[in-house]
């Protein structure tokens, strides 16, 4: 459902926010211990994992999860509002309260299906005057009325969930719509592909109530004119075009000539044009429910699964927004991976665990020097450690000798259970270090550690080593941070 | 390189890795504050063309470029069938044509496009971070195209690996230089397009004009600079407006509201006059947390406030500047009778003019008087309203904290580097005022035009906004002679 994205979203935002306060160690720890035992093999995973971890602890009163709860209960009462309201208008419609009068087929089409038929083409007119309106002029208007009253609701139990602040949820909503402008376009999209429902349910209404009373009772149908102002061959030429996609195809529901003539009907005469004309007349009811369906309920369908589409691929975006989330999931989740149990229970190098914490084997590791990139053999031993690793072997690649560097992916360590790559933080992880690293886990399926050497622990150069390695999206890669200080151009441990 | 392979405007292809500052370096050289800089590696993803132009006439044109991503593997490529020393530019034009379009080797393709074009090349690196051998690839290749080339050590504050840098490029480059773009000066852009006008035979004489008309238009913005602080200081000092109120005079509340309208209208005049200094350098998105014109409150906490004990004259210059206008007028009068007074005038007129300055330190700063004369007010008496006129500033340290800031203003504006735009916010230099440090002849010339305008508020002051734009002009330019040697 669309507004458990939204609450989704709406959770990482205010979480992230929260997490602002804490340092990056604390923050590595926080996840670890959330994740640890979990077993996932996928950043997406452990990310569903998380958020529901971090709802957890807060006793699943999150502000998204009280929005997208507040928004469904709001979604389902107004389809049931709409299916009954397209069920009463219909019936209302096919039984008039004067039992001779048949129903005018142009008056209940007008009614079930052209009016929703308007607003629809209205609400694509709103979402094209948008773009230059800057918002909905008023969808959005009357949604955030909505999220007034759901402020106003929420704020009856602050005192429960400490968390939401003040509890005002509208207030923070609008806080986050301001600051993020893909919020707004998300919320309008899932609110419009939401909207589509409601007509939905109108037409399946009216249409059930016109099957129902075609079969429980007998219906007259008819049409009027006034001074022969509509010709009965117009209104049956349009109805031919109407009825022309079921009735090539499945040859029922057809309004043919004869019928149009005979059901003209005059308040005058208080008659049928044509004597058989009541007892042809309940032949339009077939005609009217596919008009129904393939007009209101069909187009309807298509807009909202476009719509749905649409939002799917504005969230997929906001995988950017959370990227610094990803990034510390990214190793998270390396690290509890059941692909590679080596690793698990190795402490993270930001956390800067003390060195018990390590794996009690070691792996045999190759260590390459990325660009240059080296330690000095103490600094070395002790990152190591810290990996749960065993330098075993120490290479140097990507100084531009492209030849020396595939000679050293085919031979080199590759022998060795687990792959150290020294680089330097401030180097770019450019196309050229994405192969290597590719390659390194292509010719053998074994953990790959990129030890990023950064003289902070919250240097920027961590998150854009985590972000671009993260785009390889590869479990058996762990991006670690290796804080060191300049030495006389070796590094040193800080 | 021949001149019939180079472009008739001059054209610069800066190129490099990743995240080395090439769009900084634009951004600094075209005057651009637009352009994407980020500390994000790969935000240039297309080869963009800059013109720098002056009043319609493109003077050179500068191409920021996406970052090298691949080098080594692009050399090895271009190496296969080891081309002699004739070859290897064709080769170079081999790999573009290979590649261009296709999934493999993109930034090199869009960055090396403009260079087989004709651009010359701007090759930079990044001096606060070590010489590492792989970067030769990339030099190899930009010296197989065999453009003119000129390699830009960016970042080079800290000059640890500047040696090792200089050193290694010096063989491929005909001229290393370090340039930082977050700290170039206007005359090392301008030596920038001299060196290269003496690398390019061909390009000698566009580029000796574009340095030619960029040194012009350096001197007249700061003309104009001048005009828009003399024009601010004129509309500062005699800004009024009127209001109605009961004819007992304004109630306290709505002499709180005239006096914060006031200052309100004159921190606008003032940010209206820092845009139009901000504008004629091209600085469109400086952004500043410093506060515009403090509020000053209208008592005596007034002179407790940071701003106008830190900018304006002091204490003491104020009391001698007065002091001496008030003798001058006094020796006027001594001169007329001949020196008969034994100077009695002088010493009268430096001490109504000391204690003017005294008794104006301690006053409200606002004035606020009634706008009819008497006999408008007598026919007037019985009606509701009069009509009441706030301003103009009273206090004799306004004009002087107003121009202490535009000219700490213009002096950050001028002299900042726009790749600074995106990183750095405009800090206006804090307790060093300009105004004291003047002459007692040039704070006494400043003083008598700002309060020939002071005295007539609504009266026409061009010719005193003309005379006072001269003198600060000169102002300017002394100072600027000071930077910039």
């Amino acid at each position: 459902m669309a507004f458990a994205l939204l609450g989704k979203l709406l959770d990482v935002e205010w979480m992230l926010r929260r997490d602002a306060q804490r340092t990056s160690a604390e923050l590595q720890q926080h996840d670890q211990s959330l994740l640890g035992q979990a077993g996932v093999s996928n950043p997406e995973q452990a990310f569903e994992l998380w958020l529901a971890a971090r709802r957890e602890e807060l006793g699943n009163r999150t502000l998204g999860l009280r929005a997208s709860e507040l928004l469904s209960a709001l979604h389902g009462v107004l389809l049931v509002l709409a299916l009954l309201g397209g069920a009463g208008v219909a019936k209302a419609l096919l039984h008039e309260p004067s039992a001779q009068a048949p129903t005018n087929v142009l008056t209940f089409l007008f009614a079930t299906l052209v009016w929703p038929l308007a607003l629809l083409v209205g609400s694509l007119c709103l979402l094209a005057l948008r773009r230059r309106l800057g918002r909905s002029v008023l969808l959005e208007d009357l949604y955030l009325v909505g999220v007034g009253a759901l402020g106003r609701l929420s704020r009856s139990a602050p005192a429960q969930a400490p968390e939401l602040g003040s509890g005002d949820v509208a207030r923070q909503w609008r806080a986050l719509r301001r600051s993020e402008r893909r919020y707004r376009d998300l919320e309008v999209g899932t609110l419009l592909a939401a909207a589509q429902w409601y007509p939905i349910a109108f037409h399946v209404g009216a249409a059930l109530v016109l099957a129902g009373s075609a079969l429980g009772s007998d219906l007259a149908f008819a049409w009027s004119t006034t001074d022969d102002s509509l010709e009965p061959a117009t209104l049956w030429a349009v109805f031919r075009v109407l009825t022309a996609p079921w009735c090539e195809v499945l040859g029922s529901g057809c309004v043919g000539r004869e019928l149009v003539e005979a059901t003209q009907f005059s308040r005058f005469t208080g008659g049928y044009a044509q004597p058989h004309g009541a007892a042809a007349s309940g032949a339009w009811w077939t005609a009217l429910l596919g008009c129904l369906l393939a007009y209101g309920v069909l187009p309807r369908l298509v807009f909202a699964s476009l719509l749905s589409q649409l939002v799917r691929r504005r969230s997929a975006r906001l995988g950017e927004r959370v990227l610094d989330l990803r990034g510390r999931l990214h190793g998270v989740t390396v690290r509890v991976s059941q692909r590679h149990p080596e690793p698990n229970g190795v402490a993270p190098a930001a956390a800067q665990a003390p060195a018990a914490t390590a794996a009690p084997v070691e792996l045999a590791c190759w260590v390459i020097g990325w660009r240059g990139a080296q330690l000095e053999e103490q600094a070395l031993r002790a990152a190591c450690a810290r990996l749960g690793l065993r330098a075993e072997r120490r290479d140097a690649a990507g100084d531009g000798d492209v030849e020396h560097d595939t000679a050293l992916l085919h031979g080199g360590g590759s022998a060795l259970s687990a792959v150290l790559l020294l680089a330097d933080g401030w180097e770019a992880p450019d196309k050229a270090t994405r192969r290597f690293v590719q390659s390194l886990r292509e010719k053998r399926d074994r953990p790959l550690f990129v030890g990023v050497l950064i003289e902070r622990q919250d240097a920027p150069a961590l998150a854009i080593w985590q972000d671009r390695l993260g785009l390889l999206e590869d479990p058996g890669l762990s991006v670690e941070a290796i804080v060191t200080s300049p030495a006389g151009g070796s590094r040193v441990p800080a | 390189m021949s001149a019939a392979n180079l472009p008739p405007v001059p054209t610069f292809a800066v190129v490099g890795r990743v995240n080395r500052g090439k769009s900084s370096i634009i951004a600094t050289l075209a005057e651009d504050d637009s352009i994407a800089i980020s500390p994000l590696p790969g935000t240039t993803r297309r080869a963009t063309e800059y013109e720098v132009a002056l009043d319609g006439e493109v003077l050179f044109r500068l191409i920021d470029t996406p970052g090298f991503e691949d080098a080594a593997r692009a050399l090895a490529w271009m190496q296969r069938d080891r081309p002699n020393a004739d070859q290897r530019r064709a080769k170079v034009a081999a790999f573009w044509q290979t590649f261009a379009g296709s999934d493999e080797f993109v930034e090199e393709c869009e960055l090396l496009g403009p260079v087989l074009e004709g651009a010359a090349i701007l090759y930079v690196v990044d001096g606060s971070t070590p010489f590492r051998e792989n970067v030769m690839a990339e030099v190899e290749i930009l010296r197989w195209t065999g453009q003119p080339r000129m390699a830009l050590v960016n970042r080079s504050q800290d000059g640890t690996y500047l040696g090792a840098w200089h050193a290694a490029l010096a063989p491929a480059f005909s001229t290393v230089r370090n340039f930082d773009a977050h700290a170039a000066s206007f005359r090392e852009r301008l030596q920038l397009l001299t060196l290269f006008r003496e690398l390019v035979q061909g390009w000698r004489a566009p580029l000796g004009h574009a340095v030619e008309r960029l040194t012009a238009e350096q001197a007249r913005r700061l003309e104009q600079s001048a005009r828009a602080i003399a024009a601010l200081l004129v509309d500062g000092v005699t800004h009024t407006f009127e209001l109605s109120a009961s004819p007992a005079g304004l109630e306290p509340a709505e002499q709180r509201a005239a006096e914060q309208r006031f200052q309100d209208e004159l921190r606008e005049l003032e940010q209206r006059g820092r845009r139009q200094v901000e504008a004629l350098y091209r600085h469109h998105r400086v952004a500043t947390q410093a506060e515009p014109i403090e509020r000053p409150e209208f008592s005596r906490d007034l002179f407790s406030e940071r701003v106008w004990s830190a900018l304006g004259l002091s204490a003491g210059q104020l009391l001698a500047t007065y002091s001496v206008a008030g003798a001058v007028t006094g020796g006027a009068l001594d001169a007329v009778i001949g020196g008969a007074a034994l100077l009695t005038g002088t010493l009268i007129g430096a001490a109504v003019g000391g204690g003017a300055a005294l008794w104006q330190l301690g006053s409200r700063a606002v004035g606020v008087t009634a706008v009819e004369g008497w006999a408008e007010r007598l026919s007037k008496s019985r009606g509701p309203l009069r009509r009441y006129r706030v301003g103009p500033h009273q206090h004799p340290n306004f004009p002087f904290v107003l121009l202490d800031r535009a000219l700490l203003h213009h002096e950050a504006i001028r002299y900042r580097a726009h790749a600074l735009n995106a990183a750095v916010e405009l800090s206006l230099p804090s307790g060093t005022s300009r105004t004291r440090d003047l002459p007692a002849g040039t704070r006494q010339r400043l003083n008598k035009l700002l309060l020939r305008c002071r005295k007539s508020p609504g009266a026409d002051h061009a010719r005193t906004q003309a005379e006072l734009a001269e003198l600060l002009e000169a102002l300017l330019r002394q100072r600027d002679t000071e930077l910039m040697g």
